[in-house]
């Protein structure tokens, strides 16, 4: 996948097409504001996506952790209500603990680095090629390999080309 | 731009008493030119003529997503109208430098026929295919045969885009290509792309035979022709015509009926097939390991511009949506490259 542009670059150059090709040509104030709430939203999933997995994996155990500690104090106590705890706490520890995901910009980073060396890799594997080291072909094959699970991926999880095709081209 | 249009006219049929535009429209979509319809209703010494109109102009520069020179297209369908068989629109106005129309434009016939696909590949119209099917064959072997000395004396398809290609030879041809395409990679990918790279890296490796240089039509695809009662009436679109390897045009035939699914070449039956009916009347030997090495070779020439295009709207300096938009077919034209690259099976 890419990591220029990044998911939330993507929408902010869409929220900049709304405003810059779209607003103007709109003949209701109604459409107008409809327009300026899709910009809204998109810009809180811009927002959104670079932390989403790392603060929900974050407070999954934060969550865990206070709602343990509850069920634990509530241990000594009776009636209904301090058993409905105890029973939250036992739901709590057989749900699982995900580990600390990085923070999305050093995953991009390091994403990209690769991807570049890799390319790279492609350029030294062919010059070889070329020359006549026997082995290249099998490195060549090797690496394409990687690269069509990732384009099967880009193609089937991200790019939405089932929806309508090919626009703008009559 | 109906006025300017009608004052362009008037200006180059000075002998007419009046000019008048009606039915002017965009035609919708198209990534290169913008391509309106039109008729011009001349009046002159008490006579009426309409002009049924198409008018391709240049589009902004910061929108222009694939460069090219209206002039060089006015001229290579001037010529392969008067100097071939192959059917094309009449060029009747060009407006090289936008004096008239405010950027380069070309106002040509608009021509009979129709662009649409589907009627033709449904069934029961097997017979009709074939024989627009052939003639496409035959229209693009007529055009390789005739001698550049004719389409090209002054050798300005050479390098038509201007790039540094050196035509002088087949060898020079194909290493200035590929060196312009390498070189692009590194000015314009504005992220990894390791299967476009392959794609420009494995080319060196796997080059054909050589065959004489000739003009290319450089965007011959199902989408680029008229047809009517089984015949072709119009090849259009000539904006990528360049020198090149012949082969290059059948490549790309093959790559585009395969993302489109209009198969033409698959749909001629003379001689055996496409590529054999191609070889008798062109005198250019192909094979199939040519085609795919021109799939990959075309598809190449025409992505680096795409490429250029996403990265203008990344850094700012395009202010349209479609430049951001070109990420979509980049994307998806990758698993085509792929599979004419032989990549194995996805690694798991």
């Amino acid at each position: 996948m890419f990591t220029n542009p990044s998911s939330p670059r993507v929408l902010e150059l869409i929220r900049e097409s709304l405003d810059r090709d779209v607003m103007p040509e709109l003949q209701t104030n109604a459409a107008r504001v409809t327009v300026q709430m899709i910009q809204q939203m998109l810009l809180s999933v811009e927002r959104r996506l670079p932390v989403e997995q790392q603060w929900m994996a974050d407070e999954c155990g934060r969550m865990a952790r206070v709602l343990s500690e509850t069920a634990e104090a509530a241990a000594a106590r009776g009636g209904e209500s301090a058993d409905g705890l105890r029973a939250i706490g036992e739901r709590v520890a057989a749900a699982p603990e995900f580990p600390e995901i990085p923070p999305f910009a050093a995953i991009n980073e390091s994403y990209g680095e690769l991807s570049e060396l890799l390319t790279e890799a492609i350029g030294h594997l062919h010059k070889l090629d070329g020359e006549g080291w026997e082995e290249a072909p099998d490195h060549i094959r090797k690496l394409r390999a990687y690269l069509q699970l990732r384009i099967n991926r880009d193609m089937q999880g991200i790019f939405a080309m089932d929806a309508g095709g090919l626009l703008g081209r009559g | 731009m109906e006025a300017q249009l009608e004052r362009f006219i008037q200006q180059e049929r000075p002998e007419a008493d009046s000019v008048r535009v009606e039915n002017f429209q965009l035609l919708a979509g198209g990534y290169s030119q913008e391509t309106y319809s039109a008729d011009a209703i001349v009046e002159s010494g008490g006579s009426t003529e309409t002009l049924p109109l198409i008018i391709r102009r240049d589009p902004p520069p910061d929108q222009d997503i694939l460069p090219t020179d209206r002039r060089l297209e006015f001229q290579i369908t001037q010529r392969v109208g008067e100097r071939t068989g192959i059917p094309v629109a009449t060029p009747y106005f060009l407006d090289a430098e936008g004096a008239a129309l405010d950027r380069p434009a070309m106002v040509i016939e608009r021509v009979g026929g129709t662009a649409d696909l589907t009627p033709l590949f449904g069934p029961g119209n097997e017979d009709e295919l074939e024989a627009v099917a052939t003639d496409f064959c035959e229209r693009i072997a007529e055009l390789h045969a005739t001698s550049l000395d004719v389409l090209d004396p002054e050798g300005d398809f050479r390098d038509a885009r201007g790039v540094g290609i050196d035509a002088s030879s087949w060898e020079s041809y194909m290493t200035s290509s590929i060196d312009f395409f390498m070189e692009s990679y590194k000015q314009i990918a504005f992220d990894p792309l390791p299967v476009f790279f392959d794609m420009y890296a494995s080319l060196p490796n796997q080059l054909p035979k050589p065959v004489p240089l000739a003009m290319c039509h450089g965007d011959y695809q199902p989408s680029n022709f008229l047809y009517e009662d089984g015949r072709i009436t119009g090849v259009i679109d000539w904006e990528a015509a360049h020198v090149g390897d012949p082969r290059e045009d059948i490549g790309w035939l093959y790559q585009l009926s395969r993302i489109t699914g209009f198969d033409l070449a698959g749909s001629v039956k003379a001689d055996g097939g496409f590529l054999q009916h191609y070889s008798k009347l062109s005198g250019i030997p192909i094979t199939e390991e040519d085609v795919g090495f021109f799939q990959v070779f075309s598809s190449a020439a025409l992505a680096a511009p795409i490429l250029d295009a996403v990265r203008r709207g990344l850094d700012g300096e395009a202010q349209n949506f479609l430049s951001t938009y070109m990420l979509q077919p980049l994307v998806s034209a990758q698993p085509g490259y792929c599979m004419i690259l032989g990549y194995p099976e996805a690694e798991e």
